[in-house]
């Protein structure tokens, strides 16, 4: 099961906080430093994507300079997540015509409509880029 | 760019975002923060906001929240706004709600109406929104008024509401696997099998993750799925699924990797399931790609289910194929990553796969890495043999001191400790890895590992004991020594420092050792539970040597004895006054005494016959007999404590209250009083108003009982856009008859029994049981006999725990060439081993010979379990008192010496009390520990320090419960 979900600069701004378990805010933003400092700290080439995180995973991914970080169970598949960052990238690439931080920053609130077309109580509930896009084309109708 | 999408938002929230992006320090961010947040509560207090600017000051609160301040006191705003009537301003509420609140918020039963009207509106946009917060939010208060309709929704004609209303249901599943609170009478099964069954790959999809969870709470009753998931499978890598849910050209890859999760826990110790897979996992790996990560992801899962699932040596040599592919990848570290992961995995089953890729091995454990490193670790964890203890000991140790982490080092702890114990060739060895792990990561190592150290020093002969000292002494030279170091260290000084002066390095007579430890406790950060244990070194020393206490430690004692911790006082008391009595001192703390047996004096203690003549006194005294809580009950003095009562009385309740009666006109009382007060033409009208209410009530049950009346589901054909897949999936749909279900589980019964110690469902959990398993599973093991302590030359002193056996390490000259050999030169790396197992599965089959004889097993294996605790509960009874004698004198002392501390003896105690025993006890328990606390209550009085070293903390206090039941 997913955690988190977190997306942050390189300087540790929070450009999106989803949070799957209960917590305390205080909680949320020690979390929130941690892994910046965690993910930061590793060396790009000579690092594995995967870092182990109390008593779960990190997997995180590096794009530009925002780290797109999820938090996991030790038995879920690394990989596969790594590979869920991915895919959430490209919808989000596809949605915004190639994503920029900007794009992030001023739309924080669309990006997390996005997120929960693709993560949902902790699960991935939609793989196919397709579907999640089009769902989101359906929601943008209902504001213009 | 990004300038496209800006007019989304207000320009006031545009303003500040910019203005955010533009600070240059923390301070002046939390400046304009501060300023806007305080403009943002004054237009909440003023009220006055339109549709549009309730949606811009919804998400400025997000914003708000998102950068780490807080925003609650907009909260009930997002909350207000669900119930709004307008789509935009309902949806970003929704929103809101999930960013803000938790299940745990008392604002969520606020939600529980909007959420109930909501599920039940005809735009699916506003169920989705709703589903979507339900997931996040609900809590098991909430899910009783909501569930019927969730239920509704998964025959939903819109895929997305069906696929989030199975997503809910798993939710609640989550909250309630037990199917015993507010899902009680749901048949969530069936609702799963169904949403399996749907013709939209995501539904199916989401069902995964839900029969997943299912799963894993009752494997047996879902193997009747294996046909239907391999089905899927199938029909998945055939590229059957719509382009949609191809990704990276590998066909719905998530999809693959859940359905392979469930496969392995389906298939884990089932050999029928095993054989049913087998093809669809071979082509899986066939047809997986090298290329791309997400193909490495999928490959990865299957060799991991292959590795779970029952052994099948088919399957596992294409595994240890794909493992090799990982691992000969020069760049990626992720790679290596995953390859020593899924070594680690079959390594389980066939200990010579490591060997193959020793030379990886060695260099992803020198790797720049760290967790690649700790993966690594974990391998050489799974893959520890007698003759290979010490190497990966060190390892592990030697990572510890680089580690940082407190949970990373807790679980190095733990398996260092493991190791050590199982593999331990000598206890020599074992207590010298402790102390040095004790040293390195003490402030990470867990009290139990401890006391586990102490109780076994106590078990052995003195020439253990003596090295134990000598160890301890080299120890107390660390000045950074952690505390749970010093605190064996104390133990073991106190316990056995009579020994020192027979050290073959220098003797050290009692008044060395005495003042080595009042110079212990002079240091600044000697914490109270130290000085305790401090004490009680000093206690035992000079009643087992004689001789006094030294200047020193006499001051030290001086001091504790009014310090301002009740704990020191009394031990520092006591000690003072056994002092003045030397033949009391010595017979109640003899020489090496922590390990006697006092089962044969258990009965006497246990009935608490000593106690009559107290209770007897206090009688006479006037003091009212005691009344056990089962008289109390009977004489209803108290009444019996049920909590589910009190539970349901506390749940709130979703339905509307049932409408007023209104009184009808039938010549009854009140009725008639009513007519008096109301006049005629009102109780004209009473009839018409009552039919009226009682079809809105009708309505508001409707939906209970359209789920009742919901019998004849459509059980909708297994197919996929494709209609090639039809005729394939048809067959599924009814392998989940009942009948057959209850057919395949009691064969699967019969096929658990002769391999359940091998495979057991692949969870972290038992990730260690299943080590074992394989570990004895091992040709090299399996030939060779046993040798338990005893056998080594080393028994305990009493057989009262049985341990784990500490095996003797095998001849090993080279053991780091055993383990992994790397020299170049070297001809073939352990060719003896190699040739043990040459035939790994023969090893396997006869794994189960083995199984059966348990005794050779470690006590993860029920037979050991059982018979380790009843034997646990008596060694701490009969580790309290010392002996009958010992307790008349104790007895004695307890008033001649004047303790201030007295037991604090409850006035009228019948002998089945607890309490009385408890403190009784404790203060004979050589009035090392005769604390008020030696009842648990302060951690210190229960340590092993004072006389009874056998009983761990740990241990001490389920006896005690049992016995208050």
């Amino acid at each position: 099961m997913i955690r988190f979900v977190l997306l942050q600069n390189r300087a540790g701004k929070t450009r999106l906080a989803k949070y799957y378990i209960p917590l305390e805010d205080d909680e949320k933003h020690k979390l929130e430093y941690e892994v910046h400092r965690l993910v930061v700290g590793r060396n790009p080439t000579q690092s594995t994507n995967f870092a182990e995180f109390r008593t779960h995973k990190v997997i995180y991914r590096k794009y530009a300079g925002l780290f797109f970080s999820m938090c996991c169970d030790v038995t879920d598949n690394e990989f596969a997540l790594l590979e869920a960052i991915h895919l959430f990238v490209e919808v989000l690439d596809h949605y915004f015509q190639s994503v920029c931080e900007l794009d992030l920053v001023f739309n924080f609130h669309k990006v997390y409509l996005i997120l929960d077309e693709f993560v949902l109580a902790g699960e991935l509930q939609e793989t196919s880029k397709k579907v999640i896009l089009e769902r989101l084309r359906e929601l943008d109708r209902i504001e213009t | 760019m990004a300038g496209r999408f800006r007019t989304r938002l207000g320009d006031d929230l545009e303003r500040l975002i910019r203005a955010i992006g533009d600070c240059k320090s923390k301070s002046e961010e939390d400046r304009i923060m501060g300023r806007s947040i305080d403009q943002t509560k004054a237009i909440l207090k003023d009220g006055k906001m339109d549709k549009a600017s309730v949606k811009d000051l919804l998400i400025k609160l997000i914003y708000f929240e998102m950068l780490g301040h807080d925003a609650s006191f907009g909260h009930f705003l997002a909350v207000q706004g669900c119930g709004s009537n307008s789509l935009v301003t309902k949806m970003v509420s929704y929103l809101a709600v999930t960013q803000f609140l938790d299940s745990s918020n008392t604002l969520i039963l606020l939600l529980v109406n909007t959420w109930r009207t909501d599920l039940q509106s005809d735009n699916h946009l506003i169920v989705c929104a709703a589903l979507t917060t339900i997931c996040k939010l609900v809590n098991t208060d909430a899910i009783g008024p909501i569930v019927p309709q969730v239920v509704k929704l998964i025959s939903h004609p819109k895929e997305v509401v069906r696929k989030k209303a199975v997503m809910a249901l798993h939710r609640f599943f989550q909250l309630d696997p037990k199917s015993e609170g507010p899902l009680a009478g749901v048949d969530l099964d069936r609702q799963f099998r169904q949403a399996l069954c749907d013709k939209d790959p995501s539904v199916m999809a989401a069902c995964l993750c839900a029969l997943h969870d299912m799963i894993k709470m009752n494997t047996p009753a879902f193997r009747n799925l294996i046909p239907s998931l391999i089905s899927i499978l199938k029909q998945v890598f055939e590229h059957r699924l719509s382009k949609g849910y191809e990704y990276h050209h590998v066909p719905a890859p998530f999809i693959q990797i859940k359905l392979l999760k469930i496969l392995a826990d389906l298939g884990a110790g089932d050999r029928p399931s095993t054989e049913n897979m087998r093809s669809v996992l071979l082509s899986v790996l066939k047809q997986g790609s090298m290329k791309n990560t997400i193909g490495h992801a999928v490959l990865y899962e299957c060799v991991r289910t292959i590795t779970t699932i029952s052994p099948d040596p088919q399957l596992l040599e294409a595994a240890a194929r794909t493992i090799a592919g990982f691992l000969k990848s020069e760049s990626s570290h992720n790679l290596k990553y995953m390859g020593m992961a899924a070594l680690g995995g079959i390594v389980r089953i066939n200990p010579r796969q490591a060997q193959e890729h020793q030379a990886a091995v060695m260099e992803c454990l020198e790797d720049f890495d760290d967790t690649l490193k700790l993966k690594t670790l974990e391998l050489l964890y799974k893959m520890t043999k007698p003759n290979n203890v010490e190497v990966v000991v060190d390892k592990l140790i030697s990572y510890l001191e680089t580690c940082a982490d407190q949970h990373i080092k807790q679980d190095i702890c733990r398996r260092v400790s493991e190791l050590a114990e199982r593999y331990a060739p000598d206890n020599q060895w074992y207590i010298e890895t402790m102390t040095l792990m004790f040293g390195v990561a003490g402030d990470a190592v867990e009290p139990k590992l401890a006391h586990n150290l102490m109780r076994l020093i106590a078990e052995q002969e003195t020439d253990v004991h003596q090295s134990a000292v000598a160890i301890c002494t080299k120890a107390l030279e660390n000045p950074k020594a952690p505390e749970i170091l010093l605190q064996v260290v104390c133990w073991v000084l106190g316990e056995y420092g009579a020994l020192g002066k027979h050290l073959p390095e220098g003797g050290l007579s009692p008044d060395d050792i005495m003042d080595r430890l009042a110079s212990l406790m002079h240091s600044q950060d000697c914490t109270e539970m130290l000085q305790g244990y401090i004490l009680s070194a000093f206690l035992k020393l000079g009643a087992q040597t004689g001789v006094a206490l030294t200047p020193d430690a006499e001051e030290l004692v001086r001091k504790a004895a009014s310090s301002k911790s009740t704990e020191l006082q009394q031990r520092a008391l006591e000690l003072q006054s056994l002092q003045s009595m030397p033949q009391v001192k010595s017979a109640v703390l003899p020489a090496d005494a922590s390990c006697e047996d006092f089962e044969d004096e258990m009965p006497t203690l246990r009935s608490l016959s000593f106690l009559n003549a107290y209770v007897q006194d206090a009688l006479q005294a006037g003091a009212a007999p005691y009344i056990s809580p089962e008289q109390q009950l009977e004489m209803g003095v108290i009444r019996p404590t049920s909590s589910t009562d009190a539970l349901d009385a506390v749940t709130l309740r979703y339905e509307a209250y049932q409408t007023a009666k209104a009184p009808t006109p039938t010549p009854s009382a009140s009725a008639n009083t009513w007519g008096q007060d109301a006049g005629a033409d009102l109780t004209g009208t009473a009839p018409t108003l009552l039919a009226g209410t009682s079809a809105a009530s009708a309505g508001d049950y409707e939906p209970a009982l359209n789920v009742k009346s919901r019998g004849t589901r459509r059980w909708g054909p297994a197919e996929y856009a494709t209609p090639s897949s039809t005729p394939e999936v048809e067959a599924t749909p009814p392998a989940y008859q009942p009948v057959e279900v209850q057919g395949l589980v009691t064969d699967i019964d019969d096929f658990q029994l002769g391999e359940a110690p091998l495979h057991e469902p692949d969870t972290y959990k038992n990730e260690r049981d299943k080590f074992q398993a394989t570990l004895f599973g091992d040709p090299q093991q399996s030939s060779r006999p046993t040798r338990s302590r005893a056998q080594a030359g080393l028994q305990p002193k009493t057989t009262q725990r049985p341990r784990p056996q500490a095996k003797p390490a095998m001849a090993a000259p080279d053991v780091m060439g055993d383990l992994l050999d790397l020299d170049v030169g070297a001809p073939q790396p352990a060719p003896a081993a190699a040739a043990q197992n040459s035939d790994p599965f023969a090893a396997l089959d006869g794994m189960d010979l083995l199984g059966g004889s348990a005794t050779a097993t470690p006590p993860s294996t029920a037979s050991a379990g059982t018979t380790q605790l009843p034997i646990d509960l008596n060694a701490l009874y009969g580790a309290q008192p010392s002996s009958a004698s010992m307790f008349d004198s104790s007895v004695g002392v307890g008033p001649q010496g004047g303790m201030p501390m007295g037991m604090p003896m409850p006035v009228v105690m019948p002998m089945a009390q607890p309490q009385p025993a408890g403190a009784s006890t404790g203060g004979l328990q050589g009035l090392g520990l005769a604390m008020p606390g030696g009842l648990g209550g302060v951690p210190m009085a229960s340590g092993p320090a004072a006389g009874a070293s056998k009983v761990g903390i740990q241990k001490k206090e389920d006896p005690f419960k049992d016995l208050l039941g």
